[in-house]
């Protein structure tokens, strides 16, 4: 991760060098597919966005997206079907927005070896079954949640802090220990409290959204949550039931807060109970993709991007962020900021070891950091959560 | 006042109902309309209080000309009907119906009061806190009317009122029109199908006959000549003719049907504890007021409502709780009263009737149609036809033609309602057929002299309960009138036992 | 105008109706009308592998749409059919994920089971529904649409839980399955050939079963009259069964085409609304079989084509969903309001 910056200039000087071969060279198209509606408030259009960036900042690209590209929306339209439409229209760069693009993705790009794929939030590369084509880019989400846990267990006057889980999977439940890892920090570190005080429970719904009689309805699970004492949610579902039961709550004149995901103005609707969001950037983490595929310089990756802890809500800079929001105290406030500055600096490491899976079974061992691919596949919530690890 | 309908012409597509048809109605009378089903009675009476608009011909009302009436045009003229089906709403109360009658609401206080000075006026006894679905159907012909008098209407138009109440409730139906004209200012004009109501009743009948006026007599009068308007000569001989005699039973032995102490457990009412044979050869008559019983045992016979305790066997198969298909392989079938609703199958073509009827045959069905559905029982259109078309007499000769030969016990619900004299005379000799083939008839009727004319042996029914078992011999207007309205019971009459 | 010619009429006067709908409603959201519409065709039927594409399409629609003129033709409301898909999906999977391709039997037979299999679990979630519905008095509305969730939580939870990727659960769904456990594709390779071969089959077999069979009869007499039914010892109840099982085998033969034949595994909302669209597409046909290929074609082309609108005019695509609604609607209306309807049957 402190790496970002260095590869950052080398991009540029690259860019400097190549400038006069790209004006030669015809405008870069590039196709987005995005699994919900672009205009989503969440999780499509922060990509969407990401891909108007990216046309802003590289002269004469040009962006080709399809959204709601899944099966209950466009049932028969498969991946490589659109792939085939983006690359007749002129179309040599594709981003796949989401998790289960993922074999269609893979197809499309064995059937184009012409053309070069990203894969946002997939892990092919990483297992080895990716063609030499195809890449793929996450955000590490999981600092923005730390921050979360951390603002959450800052704030709580009972200890208890529930976490609103969308459907079990690897990436849900790193992102829930991330959120838990913070929050201990705080309870412990910062705020000097017993391990054993601090009660941090996920309740999983089923689905990134509510699907009456599919999912478990999130107003009646964050309702739930503030009634047996959980005074913070963080919501880690893409719709933002979290917030709106808090802001109710808060009315009826309970001092309860809660945390929203994906979208950076996702407060404005509550903002007192609000005590921040993390957030997808995806500007700055798609620019240098493009600007690689351009130059010629681009190869398949695994490319996980830390946030840029010192530019932390600087949409030019961080891929991740977390943009606190006003039900947190000033003072709070200030330990997030020495937090976040913390994790920046290396002086503060959550996914050091000792850390310890739910079953007891050791996840980092004493004195060394997990590695990327640990922290990927992620099998279980870590000791001291409360919740299911997997479904049943 | 004084109503003319002067030539009136009102088409439905083809069909002319009323022809060119001229009438005076008087002040200080009462005028019955007379024809056959269909003949335009309804619509004539529904032109006359703004329902439908007439074609041609006017109405003149106390001198003043309308070339046709609304709806509220009718009733500020102080025109009135009581339909033949109440327009009421079941769920609510006496007194909520009576404030919603038509013009302003009236207030819950208004709306008692108004409804305790007419009823008071007119005799009725209706309590205001009672939901209409529990009065009976004379309740809930006073309640419409107490609504019609209490607009003060002046010309009142009753469209068969008699059918569906005892005898006892139409001698208080007739004081109560009776006292309505007595002013002379007000008249009453009665729709039926029954000569001897208009005799009873009316000081003029108009008769119509295929929506032309076919003569007007005042009382009193010819019962030949007004049967001759009615259905033309021919028919008429053979309509004043007796019925036969009903059939004897064939013998004693094993009967048909055997029930004991029977529970029927109908969609909307329960009937309770039947004990009952009925031999080969009999012809059984129901009696009871609409919702007394008889209907429900009707459907229990017939494996539709279902049997929930004692004990039923027919042709000597256990059949209490059995599903329908062991009553029709039993033997047994029913004729509903509601033809086309429970019987046919509106969409589906003749043919198409004669295949699912006879599914083991449906190869030969053109045959079947041909010889037993036109040749016996005269069915009179194509195989082709859908069965919406069907004229109400074709539908019964349909229904009837479906039934197989071998049926050991007939259920028939109201089989003549609605239908004209010739084939009200078919259906009968048809029964009387099946009874002496070695059939069992058992039949409901609304119509009581009808039902006492054509029974062997009556069983009447009063408030889901069977209150009498009636012998030919026994069968009394008066008495099967009182026992089916519960004025008197079987006991204290020495009824109750089986021929 | 000739009794014949009526019905030609009619028809043409609600299509210029739906037609003049949707010019205005394309004007009104601020697209070229003629263009759109343009794009939208070309998209469908444009090239070899759009209309491929929209085969693919029309292949469950077609089936589905079979499936539900069978439980319409005994007035049932089969809302369900998304959940038969679903479970046809699922049952379809589980046999082929258990079949070894290696060994055992031929992967033909393999396929077939599978296929077989799909039906079999589209059957048993339409009984269901229709044992609610003859036995318990519940509407079979209210349990299709019960049982189309309880189908769809089944899927996800299989997919996220017993049957998910080695490695990491994936909402791109399960496994794909072995190639030779691919229905075989001739021509196009999104698309194999044996899905539309089978829904042209199972249509003819659902029109015959209606139109030439006594079962037919039954069926329409039970629509048409219930009571009547039960009176002539037709036993409405079984054949209120017996047409949710043919339809419900049918639906499920749809999820497992769409697993062997396009998804090549067990995708979340792998029954994508077809049920749905199918229902649509009968009502659009307004109950006549020669019609419904038709409108089953047409909203094939009408979802694939849509995918053109933000790709080649930047427009939002649920544009086409709304399209398809007002269609619906329009011609609807349009055949009760037409005009010269002088002539009223009495």
């Amino acid at each position: 991760m402190r790496r970002a910056p260095t590869t950052l200039a080398a991009l540029a000087l690259c860019l400097a060098l190549a400038a006069p071969a790209l004006a030669a060279d015809k405008p870069l198209t590039f196709g987005m597919l995005l699994v919900g509606p672009y205009n989503d408030k969440g999780y499509s259009q922060a990509q969407y966005e990401g891909g108007k960036y990216v046309e802003e900042h590289v002269p004469g690209a040009k962006m080709l997206y399809l959204d709601k590209l899944n099966p209950a929306d466009r049932p028969g339209v498969t991946v490589p079907q659109v792939v085939d439409d983006l690359a007749a229209k002129g179309a040599t760069l594709i981003f796949a927005g989401s998790d289960d693009m993922k074999d269609g993705i893979r197809e499309a790009a064995e059937q184009h070896p012409e053309l070069t794929f990203v894969h946002i939030s997939g892990d092919d590369v990483l297992t080895g079954k990716a063609p030499k084509n195809l890449g793929n880019v996450f955000s590490k989400m999981e600092y923005a949640k730390m921050m979360a846990g951390f603002s959450a267990a800052m704030t709580t006057q009972t200890g208890k802090i529930g976490f609103l889980g969308p459907l079990i999977n690897d990436e849900t439940r790193r992102l829930a220990d991330a959120a838990y890892l913070g929050a201990r920090y705080a309870w412990e570190k910062v705020r000097g409290q017993k391990p054993e005080a601090l009660s941090f429970k996920v309740t999983w719904i089923g689905f990134w959204f509510n699907i009456p009689g599919v999912t478990s309805d999130p107003n009646q699970v964050a309702g739930s949550f503030f009634d047996q004492g959980y005074d913070v949610v963080i919501s880690g579902i893409d719709t933002p039931e979290a917030l709106t039961v808090a802001a109710a709550r808060r009315k009826a004149g309970a001092d309860v807060h809660a945390l929203p995901y994906d979208f950076k103005q996702a407060c404005d609707s509550a903002p007192e109970a609000c005590l921040g969001v993390p957030y997808f950037n995806w500007g700055p983490a798609l620019l240098p993709i493009v600007k690689d595929v351009v130059a010629g310089t681009w190869k398949p990756s695994f490319v996980w991007l830390s946030p840029d802890f010192a530019a932390l809500n600087d949409p030019d800079k961080s891929p991740v962020g977390f943009l606190p929001g006003q039900g947190l105290s000033a003072e709070s406030k200030k330990a997030l900021d020495q937090f976040t500055a913390d994790l920046g600096s290396g002086k503060v490491d959550l996914f050091a070891g000792p850390l310890t899976y739910q079953d007891g079974t050791v996840f980092v061992p004493a004195g060394r950091t997990a590695t990327d691919k640990e922290l990927w596949f992620c099998p279980q919530l870590l000791k001291g959560m409360e919740g299911a690890s997997a479904s049943k | 006042m004084d109503v003319v309908l002067s030539h009136i012409v009102k088409r439905f597509g083809q069909l002319i109902a009323n022809d060119d048809v001229s009438l005076t109605l008087e002040a200080g009378r009462i005028h019955g309309l007379l024809g056959e089903n269909g003949a335009g009675k309804s619509t004539l009476m529904k032109v006359l209080c703004g329902q439908l608009s007439p074609e041609a011909g006017e109405i003149v009302v106390d001198g003043a000309a309308h070339a046709r009436l609304t709806p509220d045009a009718a009733a500020a003229l102080g025109i009135g009907m009581l339909p033949q089906d109440p327009l009421d709403f079941p769920p609510l109360r006496v007194w909520e119906n009576f404030a919603l009658g038509g013009g302003p609401v009236l207030t819950r206080r208004e709306a008692r009061s108004r409804l305790e000075a007419v009823c008071s006026r007119m005799g009725f006894c209706l309590r205001p806190d009672v939901p209409v679905a529990d009065l009976t159907v004379a309740e809930r012909q006073h309640l419409e009317l107490a609504r019609l008098f209490d607009r003060d209407v002046r010309l009142l138009i009753l469209d068969e009122p008699t059918s569906g109440i005892s005898p006892a409730q139409k001698r208080t139906l007739f004081a109560v029109l009776r006292a309505f004209v007595s002013d002379g200012r007000r008249l009453v004009a009665l729709v039926t199908h029954k000569l001897t109501e208009a005799r009873e009743l009316c000081d003029a009948v108009a008769i119509l006959r295929h929506g032309r006026l076919a003569g007007s007599f005042a009382a009193p009068f010819d019962t030949q000549d007004v049967l001759t308007a009615m259905f033309g000569a021919e028919v008429a001989a053979t309509a004043t003719a007796a019925p036969p005699p009903p059939p004897e039973p064939l013998g004693l032995g094993t009967p048909v049907l055997r029930a004991a102490n029977l529970v029927i457990a109908d969609d909307k009412a329960v009937l309770r504890d039947v004990s009952l044979e009925v031999h080969p050869g009999e012809i059984v008559g129901l009696a009871g007021i609409s919702g007394g019983g008889q209907e429900a045992l009707l459907r229990g016979l017939a494996g539709i409502a279902r049997s929930v305790a004692g004990e039923l066997a027919i042709g000597g198969r256990d059949l209490a709780g059995r599903p329908a298909t062991d009553f029709l392989a039993a033997g047994v079938h029913y004729l509903p009263a509601a033809r086309m609703e429970e019987g046919l199958f509106p969409g589906l073509s003749l043919l198409d009737h004669v295949r699912l009827a006879f599914p083991d045959k449906r190869r030969e069905a053109r045959a079947i149609f041909a010889e037993r559905c036109v040749g016996r029982f005269r069915l009179t259109n194509t195989p082709n036809a859908r069965a919406d078309a069907l004229s109400g007499g074709n539908q019964q000769r349909l229904l009837l033609s479906l039934i197989p030969d071998d049926t050991r016990l007939l259920l028939a619900d109201n089989p003549t309602r609605g239908l004209d004299a010739a084939s009200i005379a078919q259906i009968w000799d048809h029964f009387r057929e099946r009874a002496a083939a070695g059939a069992a008839v058992v039949f409901f009727s609304e119509d009581l002299d009808e039902l006492l004319a054509q029974a062997g042996r009556v069983l009447v029914f009063f408030n889901r309960d069977m209150a009498a078992d009636l012998p030919a011999a026994s069968l009394d207007p008066g008495l099967v009138g009182d026992l089916m309205t519960g004025r008197s019971t079987a006991a204290a009459n020495g009824g109750g036992s089986a021929p | 105008m000739t009794r014949r010619a009526a019905p030609l009429v009619r028809a043409a006067w609600a299509l210029a109706a739906a037609f003049a709908v949707t010019l205005g409603i394309l004007l009104a959201a601020g697209a070229p009308p003629f263009a759109t519409l343009a794009v939208m065709a070309e998209g469908g039927l444009g090239s070899q592998a759009a209309a491929l594409r929209t085969l693919a399409a029309f292949t469950p629609l077609l089936l589905c749409g079979a499936a539900l003129c069978v439980t319409f033709a005994a007035n049932l409301w089969n809302i369900g059919v998304e959940g038969q898909i679903t479970m046809g999906a699922i049952f379809a999977q589980g046999c082929l994920r258990a079949a070894d391709p290696a060994g055992g039997l031929p992967a033909g037979l393999d396929l077939a089971l599978g296929l077989a299999a799909s039906a079999l679990g589209g059957l048993v979630w339409a009984l269901l529904a229709g044992m609610l519905r003859t036995h318990g008095r519940v509407h079979e509305i209210f349990s299709g649409l019960g049982l189309n969730f309880v189908a769809m939580g089944v899927s996800l939870w299989l997919i996220l839980g017993p049957w998910k990727r080695p490695g990491m659960a994936s909402m791109s769904g399960t496994e794909t399955l072995d190639q030779a456990l691919w229905l075989p594709a001739l021509g196009g390779r999104p698309m194999s050939m044996v899905g539309p071969i089978l829904a042209v089959a199972a249509f003819v077999g659902a029109a015959w079963l209606l139109r030439r069979t006594f079962f037919g009869l039954t069926l329409a007499a039970v629509r048409q009259n219930a009571l009547a039914a039960t009176r002539l010892g037709l036993r409405p109840g079984l054949r209120i069964l017996a047409a949710m099982g043919i339809c419900g085998a049918l639906a499920g033969l749809a999820g497992g085409i769409l697993v062997a034949g396009l998804y090549h595994r067990l995708i979340p909302s792998i029954s994508g609304n077809y049920g749905y669209t199918a229902i649509l597409a009968v009502l659009l046909a307004s109950g006549s079989l020669l019609a419904l290929p038709a409108a089953c074609l047409f909203f094939a082309v009408l979802t694939v084509g849509s995918v053109q609108l933000p790709l080649s005019l930047s427009l939002d695509s649920s544009l086409a969903g709304v399209l398809q609604g007002v269609l619906v609607l329009t011609l609807f209306a349009a055949r009760r309001l037409r005009p010269l309807s002088r002539r009223r049957e009495p």
